[in-house]
């Protein structure tokens, strides 16, 4: 370092708050992390017990009142994607600049803590523009389908024992069908931007939804026949003694190269390859439009993983102490835990994303096509034949 | 409650199958249809059968039109020519017949119809009625073969 | 059988790329915290001019327009008279036009007296180009500033270990005492 002080007078410096370049604090970075969870793990003690207690005490529980519970829930689960997405797009930014050696944003808040804030509050801030060749009324609507569809999986997913919107004994069929909505925002968005590399994103990202849907669906029913049923707190509730990911490994395996596929992420993100589309589907997406691309993007990445800890890790399942089942401290450790599986899921597909480069258009739907879909086949059948000989 | 939230599904129903109809823009149409069939689900869901509403929504308002899309911007027919006032008129007879069925079945219905677990359905599909299922497949599994053998003999 | 093995071969280097992905999370960014802390830069660096006076605070440049005729972009104006009291020149007029100068150091290579030097500070972003037409003053200002870091003039100073700048051994100089003691067949190849 030069002994010679820097001039104060000719530049502009910002300041970094709560940042010492010097040394180095990990320890402020998960402080940061750990106050988003508890804010996540708040808003989901207040969705899934809060709401239905408040109304309940009102009694308003039937009805009407009960439409309006819902829809108060259903706010609140939008809150809370907000909060995720926040949440993740500060983790990816850091993590991938710990592994390539940068430091991530560390400017705004606590160790860059409320960075993603400034950029939602800057996407808000900035013009909606509709290109002149764009069809105006799709074009409005793709971020909308997109987001909805991804939000819509909130519905099934349960954060606890019979913390859920919907304990559907049809929420199987209902997943696979909203994981397919989620193409369409995405084909609605590069056919109406009136964009050749928006029109390539939106074909490969149809290509690709369409093609990995079809194991991901497979995957879906093999973990519906071991479990009996299609309700997935049934499927949760059938993994009490032991967890599906060691009888249905393979199954797993598949679903986890699927999902990759199904989020457009790293190594399967075509759609967005920024290197040859630029940013593909959403390229010409601006501002707020923009900003909720990316959301249903990181709703996904959570939601996802989520399904994974559902399907394979026992969902919310976790030792008690003595807590009685079904009160509400028992509620929200088991959310806890769920959060807690599923927080380890995501870092692991942003551990894939900061590692893996992208493959090839045409190696990925051989992938798909010859080797995916008769490996789900196999397992599917493989996972009837145990349960048969088994239970 | 029921019969209001049928209404509106109803009037949606037929507000966004219209759009489907008149619209010359194909993109819009086959969104617009999407829409139509996933309103339709919710008929389903009224009815009490939300195994069929699940399947409805995941056939024919997920798969189908995102094959449509797909045919859209494959072919690049972006447009259509505008529907002719009688294909508009036979458009709106069938919605208007279509609404008093649906009407008819849920003012009727009501509490009557026992919700179809889908252990039933599937039971019944693989026992009661495995001959139709079986014989729905074959023609499916022609009807792929059949395009597939098509598509190549335009390629050779 | 070779299936397996690709595909055992693939799920190893997955793996192996996955760990060494991880490792590089602990490990210290090398990334310099700029506007914070001022960056180490190599000892001749060349980011901007200025003009050395001489310890006792007299001109140490002789006037000799080395450097005006050096200067490939022709940035460097100087006017000069004849000293009346001794002999050599005064200086009327020294300016170096830093927004078209290209910092190739052609000028310090030229000056005979090392007075001409570059330093390291590139801290020059200005709102009013006119305040980068250095004259002798702002040059003068720069070297005062610049003192302890100012590059030395290679070949011809040195960097004491205290920190000072003298003049070089004639040995250690380009075309000096050494270079004539060279072996003959060394110079020729």
């Amino acid at each position: 370092m030069n002994p010679i002080p820097i001039p104060e007078d000719r530049h502009f410096r910002p300041r970094l708050l709560g940042y010492d370049p010097q040394k180095s604090r990990p320890w402020l970075e998960r402080l940061v992390y750990s106050a988003y969870v508890f804010v996540f793990w708040l808003i989901v003690i207040g969705t899934y017990a809060g709401v239905p207690a408040l109304f309940e005490a009102l009694g308003w529980n039937a009805g009407w009142g009960f439409v309006l519970m819902r829809a108060l829930q259903v706010v609140l689960l939008f809150l809370l994607s907000a909060v995720i997405a926040l949440l993740l797009i500060l983790v990816l930014r850091k993590y991938l600049g710990k592994v390539q050696e940068r430091y991530g944003p560390m400017h705004y808040g606590p160790a860059g803590g409320i960075q993603t804030v400034f950029d939602a509050l800057k996407l808000l801030a900035k013009e909606d523009f509709v290109p002149a060749a764009a069809d105006v009324l799709t074009f409005r609507l793709a971020p909308a389908v997109t987001f909805v569809a991804s939000f819509a999986m909130f519905a099934v997913v349960p954060f606890a024992s019979g913390w859920v919107l919907a304990d559907t004994n049809v929420g199987l069929i209902y997943l696979i069908a909203v994981s397919t909505l989620s193409a369409y925002g995405v084909l609605l968005g590069g056919v109406s931007s009136g964009n050749k590399w928006a029109l390539i994103g939106a074909l490969r990202a149809g290509a690709q939804m369409v093609s990995y849907e079809i194991p991901l669906a497979l995957v879906f029913l093999t973990v519906a026949v071991w479990a009996g049923s299609l309700s997935l707190g049934r499927i949760v509730d059938a993994q009490l003694g032991l967890w599906n990911v060691l009888p249905l490994a393979l199954s797993f395996v598949l679903y986890v190269i699927a999902s990759l596929a199904e989020l457009k992420h790293i190594p399967f993100d075509f759609p967005e390859a920024e290197s040859e589309l630029i940013a593909g589907y959403n390229v010409e997406y601006s501002g707020m439009s923009f900003a909720f691309f990316f959301l249903a993007e990181f709703v996904e990445l959570f939601l996802l993983p989520a399904l994974i800890v559902v399907f394979f890790f026992g969902g919310w399942h976790g030792p008690l102490f003595g807590l009685e089942p079904g009160s509400l401290a028992a509620g929200a450790l088991e959310s806890l835990y769920f959060t807690v599986k599923t927080a380890v899921w995501v870092w692991i597909f942003l551990w894939i994303r900061a590692t893996l480069p992208r493959y090839r258009d045409d190696q990925l739907m051989e992938f798909a096509w010859k080797a995916m879909i008769p490996l789900a086949l196999f397992g599917l059948v493989l996972a009837a034949y145990l349960r048969l000989i088994w239970r | 409650m029921s019969l209001t939230a049928f209404y509106a599904l109803a009037a949606f129903t037929l507000v966004f199958a219209l759009f489907a109809v008149t619209t010359a823009n194909m993109v819009r149409a086959a969104f617009s249809l999407a829409v139509t069939f996933f309103l339709i689900a919710g008929l389903y869901l009224l009815l009490g059968s939300p195994a069929l509403a699940a399947v409805q929504f995941m056939v024919n308002a997920s798969a189908i039109p995102i094959m449509t899309l797909f045919i859209i911007m494959m072919t690049q027919s972006r447009r259509s020519a505008a529907p002719r006032s009688w294909q508009v008129g036979v458009g709106f007879l069938a919605a208007a017949v279509a609404l008093v069925f649906f009407r008819s079945a849920v003012v009727h219905g009501e509490g009557r119809v026992a919700p179809v677990s889908p252990e039933a359905l599937g039971t019944n599909l693989l026992q009661a009625a495995l001959l139709p299922f079986e014989v729905a497949s074959v023609l499916l599994l022609l009807a792929m073969v059949g395009a597939i053998v098509l598509a190549r003999r335009r390629a050779g | 059988m070779s299936l397996l093995q690709e595909v055992w071969q693939a799920v190893k280097a997955i793996g192996t790329g996955m760990a060494t992905v991880h490792k590089r999370v602990y490990e210290d960014a090398p990334t310099e915290f700029y506007p914070y802390v001022k960056p180490d830069l190599p000892p001749v660096s060349v980011q901007s001019l200025a003009l050395v006076e001489n310890e006792d605070g007299s001109e140490r440049c002789i006037v000799c327009l080395q450097c005006e005729r050096a200067c490939p972009a022709q940035v460097i104006t100087i006017e000069r008279h004849r000293n009346p009291e001794g002999k050599g020149f005064l200086i009327d007029r020294f300016d170096i036009d830093l927004v078209n100068c290209m910092y190739c150091a052609a000028c310090v290579e030229a000056c005979p007296v090392s007075s001409i030097v570059t330093i390291q500070d590139f801290e020059m972003s200005t709102y009013d180009l006119q305040t980068l037409k250095a004259d002798i003053d702002f040059l003068h200002e720069q070297a005062r500033r610049a003192r302890q870091w100012y590059s030395p003039k290679f070949g011809v100073e040195l960097r004491t270990e205290d920190g000072r700048i003298e003049k070089a051994p004639p040995e250690m100089q380009p075309g000096g005492l050494a270079e004539l003691l060279k072996p003959a067949e060394e110079v020729d190849s």
